[in-house]
């Protein structure tokens, strides 16, 4: 073999073992073990539907992030409606493609009248979530609710996933916490949500939350509208809770984002509950907990007219 | 499409290539050329269907107003010199009305607003990626028709000529006869493996100025720049570290695009001409003007600078034509007057370089003194310290920004030289008030990469000297000279490296800067 083509083999073969290596690492932690918070929280939430298939229907879904996870306890709620209300909060990093899967799989499985779904407001200033969709798929056949160009992204998010060097770090801390994660299962059974940071408060200097809408995010949540639609259930979006200070500075944002969900024939409840400081969180849009059950109440409050 | 993109590494680039070198086996030229041309149209129309049907029609127009030009005898024989002109005349406006439209329009409207307090409606235009690039090959085209050079029947090449893939956005601006030449040549129809290699190897060196280097180095400059825009105490050492940075950035970001556009093009046989020459080893604003963009240089240089008269009228004249040259090459960067500034203080470095050059020429202390290494030491650092501050306002979105990091680079922000100098001074000083100001931007490792990056582009080797044929050491220069590149097994795992680890850095690689020019 000439050097050329030695120098070239040696290229050719040293690159596709190590992108081997690294896609296929990449590939078995992120999708099939749950080292991960938001993986364990994303185990755990379908595990409910599947406890909820045995014993009985859920009227009430709420789906949606960590606004909604923190804000509203599912319990609570049933006995503040006499309606059996579940859950199935995930985490921002799954948005509205995540919500779109969560409610499609209770929908198979459960009897569901009502869906809420509560995302935080900032949202729509995030990339589209092709990396949520991929991450709550269940089976290959999962695609076929996409459109090819939707496919193609997703692709795109895949490769950008298996290949993404920064996840080897992640992973690697992430493995070496073994112990920890552990806890993590046993917070989520006491607080049917992942526990915040204790040590960690939210900032009171807060800038107000402006800047273009990502409009293509809204793709997923105009299936998730028409697969309620399809199959007979009502669905209402909410906004997320939101520190007092950003909701005041924020209203102009506030009123496109209902301008675009109003033009997508979306209804939607205007008004955005604000989080008083003392009751602020880790983050944001995080309800502290101790303060869960006075923002359940006033979910409800604020959506018993929908009920 | 872009270079840096999964879908361009995996599936465009290997389909483009083999199926071209397949289709060489059929022996006939046009075949493969018709499948580069497709390629290239495809590669383009990813971005948006409405550039592909503009590059086509401006492509159609310039190659028929050629062919009109060359062949003015069929139309007119009477005063065929002046039919010329008026049709020479005509191409240019519509290739520049283009671009004035596209580019431009907003930043007139916005003067306009401002000058007579009138609110006319901005027109918001996207910019078509590579505008600025394939008009102005066309141009060159177009005026060397004109001069009664050679032109080209063929539209399928002429098209391609113009929509190559891998020159066609960001440049190297190449002259159409070095690749219309080139189609011609039966050399480039046969699958040639020395070219693939070093082709595939330059392009990776240059997907790593971009991913690993230019990228990693934004971090700095925008968090410095973004600081500015929203008023935020910016010091001393900030302000160098972001501009430094920036510097750096547009360095390795635009010479890594030409790079790989080098690259790309070796691996089909064809050659494009060499953009970057270590510009920050440049001893004076001359040199840098020959190392830097050097296809821009040459067409200003040509199809501007000269026609304007050049040096051939006299001092004065040629010091207008070149401010002229500068400002319209700062112009032609961006819509906006810093872009302006920018070209008008290269011209004023041009101005001061050619009168320097005089005065050495006329005095011996000075002829004796330019000829000591302390001063190519001096004249070098001086000559990257020009170039840092013009950068300054090519970076800042406004004039105001500008200022403000120009302040704080020579200290007037917070090192109090007035109380060295006259005690009493203090208002030349602007303490903050916020604790805030010790919180540094650019943290340590930014400094790591900067003064490390700095001394690769003082002292290494670039691309092109250290993948020159590497049988002639005579190409090879700086500290790595004796490390000449060859086809081994080291240089094939290096190689390797990098691109594995510009492939694990693909999702976080941002646009070219020069997609905006």
């Amino acid at each position: 073999m000439s050097k050329t083509r030695t120098y070239l083999f040696t290229i050719t073969f040293t690159s596709i073992i190590s992108l081997t290596i690294l896609a296929g690492i990449n590939f078995r932690f992120l999708f099939y073990e749950s080292i991960f918070s938001y993986q364990k929280l994303y185990r755990y939430q379908l595990k409910k539907i599947q406890i909820n298939q045995i014993n009985t229907s859920s009227e009430i879904l709420f789906v949606g992030d960590s606004s909604l996870g923190n804000a509203v306890d599912a319990n609570l709620f049933t006995k503040l409606s006499h309606r059996k209300t579940l859950n199935l909060a995930l985490t921002g990093s799954y948005g509205y493609a995540g919500s779109f899967n969560m409610v499609r799989r209770a929908l198979q499985d459960l009897k569901i009248h009502q869906v809420f779904v509560v995302h935080t407001l900032d949202i729509l200033q995030r990339p589209t979530s092709y990396e949520g969709y991929l991450y709550t798929m269940l089976y290959p056949n999962d695609i076929s609710h996409l459109t090819t160009g939707e496919v193609f992204n997703l692709g795109n998010s895949f490769l950008n996933i298996i290949f993404s060097g920064s996840n080897l770090e992640k992973i690697w801390n992430s493995y070496q916490s073994k112990n920890v994660s552990d806890s993590i299962r046993e917070d989520l059974k006491a607080n049917d949500y992942v526990v915040q940071n204790s040590k960690k408060k939210a900032s009171l200097h807060l800038d107000p939350i402006q800047g273009s809408l990502n409009k293509d995010e809204f793709r997923f949540l105009v299936k998730l509208n028409n697969l309620c639609k399809k199959s007979k259930v009502k669905l209402i979006y909410v906004h997320g809770p939101i520190a007092m200070v950003v909701r005041q500075s924020s209203q102009s944002y506030i009123q496109e984002v209902n301008q675009e969900l109003a033009k997508r024939g979306i209804s939607y409840i205007p008004d955005v509950i604000e989080i008083k400081p003392q009751n602020l969180g880790d983050e944001i849009d995080h309800v502290a907990p101790k303060a869960k059950p006075i923002y359940t109440h006033r979910y409800f409050q604020l959506l018993k007219s929908y009920l | 499409m872009l270079f840096n993109s999964y879908i361009f590494l995996f599936l465009f680039l290997p389909c483009a290539a083999s199926v071209f070198f397949i289709l060489c086996r059929t022996e006939k030229p046009q075949i493969p050329l018709r499948w580069l041309l497709l390629s290239s149209l495809i590669f383009y129309v990813w971005s948006n269907t409405f550039n592909l049907i503009l590059v086509l029609t401006s492509s159609f127009f310039n190659y028929g107003l050629s062919i009109c030009i060359n062949d003015l005898d069929i139309f007119w024989k009477n005063n065929k010199k002046l039919y010329k002109k008026i049709l020479l005349f005509f191409g240019i406006s519509i290739n520049t009305s283009l671009i004035f439209y596209y580019k431009y329009i907003d930043f007139l409207i916005q003067n306009i607003n401002s000058l007579f307090n009138t609110e006319l409606p901005f027109q918001s235009h996207e910019l078509p990626l590579g505008i600025s690039f394939f008009t102005f090959l066309q141009i060159a085209y177009l005026v060397d028709t004109y001069r009664d050079q050679e032109t080209e029947k063929n539209w399928f090449n002429y098209t391609l000529f113009v929509t190559f893939f891998p020159h066609l956005i960001a440049g190297p601006i190449v002259h159409h006869r070095a690749l219309l030449r080139q189609f011609r040549d039966p050399e480039i129809y046969q699958f040639q493996e020395d070219n693939f290699a070093i082709g595939i190897t330059i392009f990776i060196l240059g997907l790593s100025k971009k991913i690993l280097l230019a990228d990693n180095l934004s971090l700095y400059s925008n968090s410095v720049f973004k600081a500015v825009t929203v008023g935020q105490y910016l010091g001393f050492l900030d302000a160098w570290g972001g501009i430094l940075a920036y510097t750096l950035q547009l360095y390795f970001d635009f010479s890594g695009y030409s790079d790989m556009a080098i690259g790309l093009s070796k691996i089909f046989n064809i050659w494009l001409p060499e953009n970057f020459n270590s510009p920050y080893k440049s001893a004076n604003i001359i040199e840098f003007w020959r190392r830097w963009h050097i296809t821009l240089s040459n067409f200003l240089r040509d199809y501007l600078y000269i026609p304007l008269g050049g040096n051939r009228k006299g001092t004065k004249h040629r010091y207008v034509n070149l401010m002229i040259t500068m400002l319209l090459g700062g112009l032609w960067h961006g819509a906006g007057w810093t872009f302006i500034i920018w070209g008008g203080l290269h011209g004023c470095y041009l101005i001061l370089n050619h009168l320097w050059r005089s005065m050495s020429h006329s005095y011996l202390q000075i002829r004796l003194l330019v000829s000591t290494q302390i001063w190519y030491v001096f004249s070098r650092a001086l000559t990257f310290f020009a170039i840092v501050v013009g950068w300054v306002f090519f970076r800042s979105k406004t004039l105001n920004d500008s200022l403000t990091v120009l302040k704080s680079m020579f200290g007037f922000q917070n090192i109090c030289w007035s109380k060295y100098i006259l005690p009493q001074s203090k208002w030349i000083c602007s303490m903050p008030e916020s604790k805030d100001f010790m919180k540094y931007i650019v943290p340590i490792e930014g400094w790591f990469w900067i003064i490390s990056l700095l001394l690769v582009v003082w002292f290494a080797p670039n691309t092109q000297k250290l993948t020159a044929p590497f049988y002639d050491s005579k190409n090879c220069e700086g500290l790595l000279s004796k490390q000449k590149f060859s086809f081994s097994i080291f240089w094939a795992i290096g190689i390797s490296a990098m691109l594995v680890m510009c492939i694990a850095r693909l999702s976080s690689a941002s646009d070219f800067l020069y997609f905006a020019f």
